[in-house]
């Protein structure tokens, strides 16, 4: 063989290499990409259960904690914890309690007025609501600015609004959470991940839920754990009616048009 | 309606959107670059203090021959502005079932801006 040919062969040698690494890397791209949009039917079937399950029930009340991941300005990881409980009775009452980082408060709905309570400074600020949870809930967040606790898991028709543009459900493993056997779940939508945790045997209670900003590298998360589920069937009136303490004042809420 | 619905279904993640954003993903390269930038301001704090006490000392030589005038006090809060606590030595004040937090010459009102309470500069009631 002369150098030219040698030269020549070399180079095709060199040339096929390089064009099989290329189709190998474009294959495991291809594969990469194929599995990254699946919406498994068992985690979407799942989180139906569980979400018609809490949906179905008239009355109910339950435990809360709440985990709040953040940034200090400087950069570092601070991490705020409250602590509460919620009572349900639908349609239209509502009482939940948060004490923790920043906050000690008491929200009520009694189905006519909305009123939010901080007993460590003995003040309120009531405002009327008519309708159930929906209208509650709109009022309270568009108007208000408020967020009430658990609502994500509380609206009559949950499992549409939570499915809503999910592009990825997966079952990840079973674990346990505050001693309940549970079915982890993960869906993406754009710009938030969401994982419930979903009992595995007995009423299907959601237990944990974390819902995590994916659309900044930070991925920082608020965290609610769910205990002490119980299904009631008598919760009175005075428990979602707000009565002023002795000696408590009433203020105002802020809002963009003024109070 | 149902916008609205879907807006508010998702409130957790809106206040996830709220949160500050401002950290790198490599924590072990963070630890050891935080480490090595705290040293560096240390030292640098104490040569910066060094010739601060410097000017500082030759301030003082000059404001021996012309004493500065006095600083003016600071304005106070304009009327609407939001604290998220109350200064030192505040009274409380009831005037026609209002309760106001008088501190020097500003008047506040306590409110809740969504959930968090606040306190409201409010001209002197009356």
């Amino acid at each position: 063989m002369n150098p030219r040919n040698l030269a020549t062969s070399a180079a095709r040698r060199a040339l096929y290499a390089l064009a099989l690494c290329a189709v190998a890397t474009t294959a495991l791209r291809a594969q990469g990409t194929a599995q990254a949009p699946t919406v498994d039917p068992v985690a979407v079937q799942l989180l139906r259960v569980a979400t018609d399950y809490v949906g179905s029930l008239e009355q109910f009340s339950a435990e809360a904690r709440n985990h709040r991941e953040d940034l200090l300005p400087s950069g570092q990881r601070v991490d705020y914890y409250k602590g509460g409980q919620f009572s349900v009775r639908r349609p239209n009452k509502y009482f939940g309690q948060r004490l923790g980082s920043g906050v000690d408060q008491e929200l009520y709905f009694d189905g006519r007025t909305l009123t939010l309570f901080d007993p460590s400074q003995s003040v309120y600020a009531s405002r009327t609501v008519s309708g159930g949870f929906p209208q509650m809930f709109t009022f309270a967040f568009d108007s208000l600015g408020l967020y009430v606790p658990m609502t994500d898991l509380l609206w009559p028709d949950a499992f549409p609004l939570l499915m809503k543009n999910v592009t990825y459900a997966a079952v990840i493993d079973r674990e346990v959470i505050s001693g309940v056997r549970c079915t982890h779940l993960l869906f993406s939508r754009p710009d938030v991940d969401f994982q419930i945790w979903v009992a595995d045997s007995g009423p299907p209670f959601p237990y944990q839920y974390i819902v995590t900003d994916n659309g900044t590298a930070e991925r920082l998360s608020i965290v609610t754990t769910i205990t002490s589920w119980k299904v009631e069937s008598a919760l009175a009136d005075r428990i979602f009616t707000f009565v002023p303490p002795k000696g408590a004042t009433a203020i105002t809420f802020l809002t963009p048009l003024g109070d | 309606m149902k916008w609205k619905l879907e807006a508010a279904g998702i409130g957790v993640a809106l206040v996830l959107t709220l949160l500050p954003a401002c950290v790198e993903a490599q924590y072990g390269g963070v630890v050891r670059r935080t480490t090595r930038r705290r040293t560096a301001v240390v030292v640098g704090t104490s040569v910066h203090a060094a010739d601060e006490a410097a000017a500082a000392k030759e301030q003082a030589e000059t404001q021996k021959q012309t004493p500065p005038p006095p600083a003016a006090p600071p304005p106070p809060p304009a009327v609407g502005s939001v604290v998220s606590s109350l200064p030192s030595g505040c009274t409380e004040k009831q005037v026609s079932g209002t309760v106001y937090h008088q501190c020097g010459q500003t008047w506040y009102r306590a409110a809740f801006e969504g959930n968090q309470l606040v306190y409201v500069t409010t001209a002197p009631p009356g």
